[in-house]
């Protein structure tokens, strides 16, 4: 019988913390990229415009304004507009190395928040920034290419802007301990 | 003596009209027969602030507190009890005679909030056996003549988490009829379904309390009942508060059982129970030092940073300029004096082996900016003191968590 491998508490905390940079999982790996980077953007962040928060310290804007699932929680009680995004790797396997990877943003903004200063409503001005940052870039390590760019209307107040980028990713070939599988 | 029997009767001035006569005469009767009518009884008026026996609805002692303030009201009978409706309200009438008493109400409330007087205090009103109970006023009264005003028992201590303190209010739960199960079944789980209703006095507590909020209204059971905020009502009549509330799940991680208060596990820094008494220190230049934070209280490790904000002002709450503040830093409680500050000012915050924990950059005089990239502050929490570096007096302090990006 192997005895199950004791680790205290801290051990367990440490190893869950860094679980986020773990390079063999990809929706842990790419929505920490999603994160960093768009918590990084002092544009998305200024045209998500929150009053009640310092466009100087942006992760605050993280779980109010960007949430890393296509879901918004909560009552909404505030005119907010949101940027969401989920990460799918889904059955279009190329062959045993390689995946077809999908990371779908949905953007949310409120009906009384839509018009903004630019002449650009507010869901597509987001949607033009995410896809500025994102489109032809390596920042997951492959060419991220935009396969889908839709807008429509969410079920109560929300105009929606919809993009979903598709990328190639390794297809498993290593386990979490980097050996290399056969 | 004809005139000074008119102007004793008629103090405004000679009425012009049969009907303000027989009114005045009326208050002149009520006023003459006060002391001799068995529902007349000894009140004591007060608001949240002025509140010294929070907690407690029953047995109080309100002829001994400084803060409450003496009225005479009849309390009046207007229906009864049945065990099948919510709790029936009661009529309180104060003598004609009587100003209003509390001079706080203005400015804390009129103004404020546009509440007339005296929707939304407090009174302690002594029972059949001379007992006082807290009840209060919610409703006021528009008629021309022998004004009441309806009052409610209160029936419950309610305790909520805001601003990194716990509330502590006395409110009235009212009935809320629900017709369902209690259980709504959806295609994988099945969860709580009901509702409930409270009512707070309008103040400045219980203006934070808003959508989502979580609060326990239960009896200290095994696994206490949990409800969210889903409707917040703060009119009919401005004064009160009144919250619609619908089951929530009892969280054993961040609820706290004991002192049955939602969320008080939510965060590393547990929230202090609020104190009146726990104003930002004065010090002898009559200069309070007050420290803030936009946002969560959580620095996260790689990112963007915690700003703190500091000001100094005078009693009446007026900027003193001129103060450059200093800090000290803990770190789980214990201060930190390993701190290497640069030609700018920027403080590192260092370990025993000289490696960084946090940096604190400095943004003016009155603010910085914590930001923190080491992994092994995880979970621990800064405990930032300012204080007015010119002669280390003045101190205010602010606890953040260390989480993750």
């Amino acid at each position: 019988m192997i005895e199950p491998k004791k680790m205290t508490v801290e051990e367990i905390e440490e190893f869950l913390c860094n679980i986020k940079y773990d390079e063999n999982d990809d929706s842990v790996r790419i929505k920490q990229l999603i994160k960093e980077n768009i918590c990084h953007d002092p544009m998305i962040i200024h045209v998500l415009e929150n009053p009640d928060l310092d466009e100087d310290t942006p992760d605050d804007y993280f779980g109010v304004n960007i949430f890393d699932y296509i879901r918004v929680p909560n009552t909404q009680s505030k005119v907010k507009n949101f940027v969401t995004y989920a990460v799918n790797i889904e059955e279009d396997i190329r062959n045993d190395k390689m995946k077809v990877a999908y990371i779908t943003f949905g953007i949310f903004c409120n009906e009384d928040s839509c018009d903004t200063k630019y002449g650009i409503a507010r869901h597509d001005l987001l949607g033009y920034l995410i896809r500025k940052k994102f489109n032809w870039s390596n920042i997951f390590g492959t060419q991220v290419h935009l396969v889908y760019d839709k807008e429509s209307v969410l079920d109560i107040d929300y105009s929606c802007h919809t993009l979903k980028f598709e990328f190639v990713v390794t297809n498993g070939i290593t386990d979490i301990n980097g050996k290399v599988i056969q | 003596m004809f005139e000074s029997y008119v102007n004793r009767i008629f103090p405004d001035g000679e009425p012009s009209r049969m009907g303000e006569v027989l009114k005045s005469q009326s208050d002149f009767i009520t006023e003459s027969t006060w002391d001799r009518d068995i529902s007349t009884l000894d009140c004591y008026m007060y608001d949240y602030k002025h509140d010294d026996e929070i907690g407690k609805l029953y047995g109080l002692n309100p002829k001994e507190s400084p803060n409450k303030t003496h009225v005479l009201a009849k309390f009046i009978i207007t229906q009864y009890n049945t065990i099948s409706k919510d709790q029936v309200e009661y009529h309180l009438q104060f003598k004609p005679s009587q100003s209003p008493v509390l001079d706080y109400y203005e400015e804390d409330y009129c103004n404020k909030y546009g509440a007339e007087y005296p929707i939304g205090m407090y009174i302690d009103i002594p029972d059949r056996k001379g007992v006082y109970r807290k009840w209060i006023i919610c409703r006021g009264a528009f008629d021309n003549q022998f004004a009441s005003y309806s009052i409610l028992p209160c029936n419950y201590t309610f305790k909520f988490v805001k601003n990194g303190y716990w509330y502590k209010m006395d409110g009235i739960e009212r009935i809320r009829n629900s017709y369902n199960s209690g259980i709504y079944s959806a295609a994988y789980s099945t969860t709580v379904e009901d509702q409930d209703e409270f009512w707070l006095p309008i103040n400045f507590a219980s203006e934070e309390l808003y959508f989502d909020d979580r609060v326990i209204i239960s009896a200290p059971l095994k696994t206490p009942i949990v409800w969210s905020i889903s409707k917040v009502i703060s009119t009919k009549p401005l004064g009160m508060m009144k919250f619609v509330v619908s089951q929530d799940k009892y969280n054993e991680t961040t609820d706290n059982k004991e002192l049955l208060i939602a969320d008080y596990y939510k965060s590393k820094v547990l929230p202090k129970e609020f104190k009146f008494e726990e104003e930002p220190s004065i010090t002898p230049s009559n200069v309070k030092c007050v420290i803030s934070l936009v946002g969560t209280p959580i620095l996260k490790i790689g990112g963007s940073g915690k700003k703190i904000n500091v000001s100094f002002t005078d009693l009446d709450g007026n900027n003193v300029d001129g103060i450059v503040a200093g800090y000290d830093y803990y770190i789980n409680g214990e201060i930190v004096s390993n701190i290497n500050v640069d030609s700018d000012g920027n403080e590192s915050i260092l370990d025993d082996d000289g490696s960084v924990l946090f940096i604190s950059k400095k943004l003016s005089d009155l603010s910085i900016r914590l930001v923190c990239n080491n992994e092994s502050m995880y979970n621990k929490t800064i405990k930032v003191v300012s204080y007015d570096s010119n002669n280390n007096s003045c101190c205010a302090e602010i606890e953040v968590e260390v989480g993750h990006l």
